[in-house]
């Protein structure tokens, strides 16, 4: 049994796949307790300390600050002192190999006894000489650098006359002062190919130098030529405004000789892979659209994969009314004045409303599985809210809110939302939920339409309430209003139910004393 | 060296053959001047020597029995050669236009491509079908088709598409020592370019690329005419510091792999120029090679330059439009350096 262990990201969550190391709390060669604090972790949507789940000595340390690994993958390494760094070497490379995370940088490790880079992958060197088929495994495993070393054996003169070999098998053999007679040919005819050249070399002893890796031209060309005239589809004349792409740049690999989306997107995404430092792009972008470039953090990935796939894959429609707020305000007002320490915010109230609405339309209350096509219903409404982060966004859950206290919700509303801001979120407060709330009526939005959070199935966007002039009771009067719009995924919930739903939040708004029945 | 054109080295490389092996007979068309069979002419039988003059003296020097015309009809000319060559002779049939091989495709497909195979290998067909290929000559759709394609998907086939004087005289001789069918090719737009050739006797190997540049930053494979248009876009673009290596591989069938990978992996770059065909053609086929087997190595895209899925056409202007141009050729080198 090795003594040698990985410290591996953690999986905290059903849906956590991958974590940013964020931090280290220990240094190489400290010693630490199970349970200590060893290093923060990023996820999607929290950031927190990671616990040593062993006792031991951090002997190594593989995933850098700003690293992002998937769950499992090989954070450290620990090991006891006496472990020779050969061994610690190997199990990294070892890791590297099976687990499929990006492959750590070895050589960056200080480590104190210097030792040489990993042994074992050296073996196969001879496989490194192939000269069509250069898979990523043989690549790797090339001597690091150096010049090719030929073996005494072969050097000589090649008699061109003589022998039978490709070009490019003759043109080596004199860089090299190889003598090709020496060499066994595999080809048709016996004919020597560059690669019986490299083999040779290898079995007798020598070694070849690392081939040079591909690389691209720096960049694609930026054109700013008038590209007016180029023929081109509409879609990609737009597009290419859009992408600030000129047309001169293009292929034109469509119908008629056009230039089509496609080729947009080609020189588009050329242009991404080769954007150095930003630096070096402002120097090439022309005029005014300077701009600086950031790689998305984990949760706006995150933010932008989930509702992404929602608005792809859910059939969002939307139910608008407005809901006389004056009644909800007097009761506001009431609690307010009433109950010491507490201060219930419209939202709250709003939280019950809807909660309490869940409960009279249940069929709202619901989550839909794409993968197992089924709907899952629930007892209690667990209803999410989202909060705006300067990074992002994320919607804490106020559990079973349908039996809770206005006041409980609000207390708990307060304290979860002040722990998003922080960023110590668990995962089972703002995962899952059956509905969710997003409220932009503090920005003095009137009306919004919200994209629906899965596996939830409607979310409801509320805006700003305000004094509106309306009709009431056959007579024109100033009143407190608000627009809600409900967003509802058709695959569960039909028109009628999502109005249903909608008729019976308003009777509660209106007649809040209803929520308590 | 000699200077020789592309047609006086056919006939030089057929001569010497027929001098030096008695069992070598021609078969065809016109072979000796379009006056087939005893005549009171008969002394001015080789005032043509066949439409293109590649045969002429040959028949004066050879004689009837080696020198056969025969009626148009190529199904009784490849079906004669191929009977004659697996009885023991090495008969070269000529079938003047390549574009005539659906006439007597069964007797080259499914007859002397298979009789080796067929007769468990004890069988073997010497044989060497001569034909043009090409177009430029508003010769109209149906002479100036390149089929070495079509040939090529035949095993059991060997498929010769020579460039210069140098190589088809050499490829020509192993074609008529070659044990099995050989399709040889040749272009007409070459037969009047000169280049250095032996006088004695020599043979090139099959499946053996030619370079005829050499160069590291793009590779452009090409067969027949198309290597010289290739060529003289290599030395355009060498005066601009764009270094271009230009592979022949001469024979498609044997396919110098190596010579093609070795190249592609040094330049990372790859344009291929093929008069067959727009769809399923010799470009398709090497560029799957490269796809498969190079992919690791290439810096862009493939480029495959090659005439329209049409047939080709009568009129001058469009039939020059048809053909893959040197203007074309450059156009597809400057987009893979590009890219």
């Amino acid at each position: 049994m090795s003594a040698i262990q990985g410290i591996e990201v953690p999986k905290w969550g059903l849906s956590m796949e991958e974590g940013t190391l964020s931090n280290w709390l220990i240094a190489e060669g400290d010693s630490f307790k199970a349970h200590q604090e060893i290093c923060e972790i990023e996820t999607s949507k929290i950031s927190n300390v990671m616990e040593a789940p062993f006792d031991g000595v951090l002997r190594r340390i593989v995933a850098k600050p700003g690293e992002t690994l998937p769950v499992g993958g090989l954070l450290g390494v620990v090991a006891d002192a006496s472990v020779p760094d050969a061994e610690i070497d190997a199990f990294i490379a070892s890791r590297s190999q099976t687990n499929g995370a990006p492959a750590p940088a070895v050589a960056a490790a200080p480590s104190p006894a210097a030792a040489p880079p990993a042994s074992a992958p050296k073996a196969d060197a001879p496989a490194a000489a192939q000269a069509s088929r250069p898979s990523e495994s043989t690549q790797a495993s090339v001597e690091p650098a150096g010049a090719t070393q030929v073996p005494q054996p072969l050097l000589g003169k090649t008699d061109a006359g003589s022998v039978f070999a490709t070009p490019h098998a003759l043109r080596l053999a004199n860089e090299l002062g190889i003598d090709l007679g020496k060499v066994n040919g595999s080809g048709r005819g016996g004919r020597i190919s560059l690669q019986d050249l490299e083999n040779a070399i290898v079995s007798q002893g020598g070694r070849l130098a690392t081939r040079q890796p591909v690389r691209r031209n720096a960049g694609p060309p930026r054109s700013r030529a008038d590209d007016s005239r180029i023929p081109a589809t509409p879609l990609a004349r737009r597009l290419a405004v859009k992408l600030g792409v000129n047309l001169n740049d293009c292929r034109a690999t469509g119908s008629h000789g056009r230039v089509c989306q496609a080729d947009v997107e080609l020189v588009h995404h050329a242009r991404q892979e080769n954007l150095p430092a930003p630096q070096q792009a402002l120097v090439h972008v022309p005029d005014n659209s300077s701009f600086g470039t950031q790689p998305l953090s984990a949760m706006r990935r995150a933010i932008a994969a989930r509702l992404q796939e929602s608005k792809r894959n859910a059939p969002h429609y939307r139910l608008t009314v407005d809901l006389d707020l004056e009644r909800m305000l007097s009761l506001r007002q009431e609690i307010n004045a009433s109950v010491p320490g507490v201060k219930v915010s419209v939202n709250d109230l709003l939280i019950k409303a809807c909660a309490q609405a869940l409960l009279k339309v249940p069929d709202v209350n619901v989550q839909y599985d794409e993968a197992s096509q089924s709907i899952r219903r629930y007892a209690d409404a667990d209803i999410a809210v989202a909060v705006a982060l300067p990074a992002g966004l994320i919607t804490p859950i106020v559990r079973a809110a349908n039996r809770k206290s206005i006041a409980e919700i609000s207390e708990e509303m307060h304290r979860l939302a002040t722990k998003a801001k922080a960023g110590t979120l668990k995962p089972d407060e703002f995962q899952g939920g059956t509905f969710s709330l997003s409220n932009l009526g503090m920005l003095g939005v009137r009306q919004f339409d919200a994209i629906i959070n899965p596996p939830q199935a409607a979310i409801l966007a509320i805006g700003a309430g305000e004094q509106r002039v309306v009709v009431h009771e056959g007579e024109i009067a100033i009143r407190n209003q608000v627009t809600v719009s409900l967003s509802c995924d058709h695959r569960v919930i039909d028109g009628a139910l999502g109005a249903t739903f909608l008729q019976e939040l308003k009777r509660l708004v209106q007649a809040p004393t209803l929520m308590l029945a | 060296m000699a200077i020789r054109t592309y047609r006086e080295a056919v006939r030089e490389a057929l001569a010497q053959e027929m001098e030096h092996d008695p069992r070598v007979v021609l078969i065809g068309e016109d072979l000796c001047g379009g006056q087939a069979g005893s005549s009171p002419l008969e002394k001015n039988k080789e005032a043509l020597g066949g439409v293109l003059g590649v045969t002429k003296g040959l028949w004066t020097q050879f004689g009837s029995s080696r020198v056969i015309d025969t009626p148009i009809t190529e199904s009784a000319i490849v079906g004669m050669a191929a009977g004659a060559a697996v009885t023991g002779l090495r008969p070269v049939a000529e079938l003047m236009f390549m574009d005539f091989f659906g006439v007597c495709h069964d007797m080259l497909y499914n007859q002397a491509a298979k009789f080796r195979y067929m007769f468990g290998g004890r069988a073997k067909t010497p044989l060497v079908i001569r034909g043009m290929i090409g177009a430029g000559y508003s010769a109209a759709a149906q002479h100036s088709q390149s089929p070495y394609n079509i040939f090529a998907t035949t095993p059991g086939l060997k498929v010769v598409v020579p460039s210069t004087p140098y190589d088809i005289k050499g490829l020509l001789i192993q074609s008529i020592r070659d044990d099995d069918p050989v399709v040889f090719c040749e272009h007409k737009a070459l037969y009047d370019i000169k280049g250095e050739v032996p006088e004695e006797s020599y043979t090139i190997p099959f499946g053996v690329a030619n370079y005829t540049r050499e160069g590291t930053d793009v590779t452009i494979i090409a067969l027949a005419a198309m290597v010289h248009k290739a060529n003289a876009v290599a030395d355009k673009l060498a005066k601009e510091g764009i270094s271009v290596e230009v592979v022949d591989p001469r024979t498609i069938s044997p396919l110098d792999e190596e010579g093609i990978l070795e190249s592609v992996s040094s330049t990372g770059r790859v344009v291929i120029v093929d008069e067959s065909a727009a769809r399923f053609g010799f470009a398709h086929d090497v560029a799957a090679l490269i796809a498969s087997q190079a992919f690791h190595f290439l810096k862009a895209p493939i480029v495959m330059v090659t005439p329209p899925h049409t047939p080709v056409p009568f009129s001058p202007p469009l039939e020059q439009a048809w053909i893959p141009s040197v203007d074309r050729i450059e156009a597809a080198v400057r987009q893979v350096m590009e890219a």
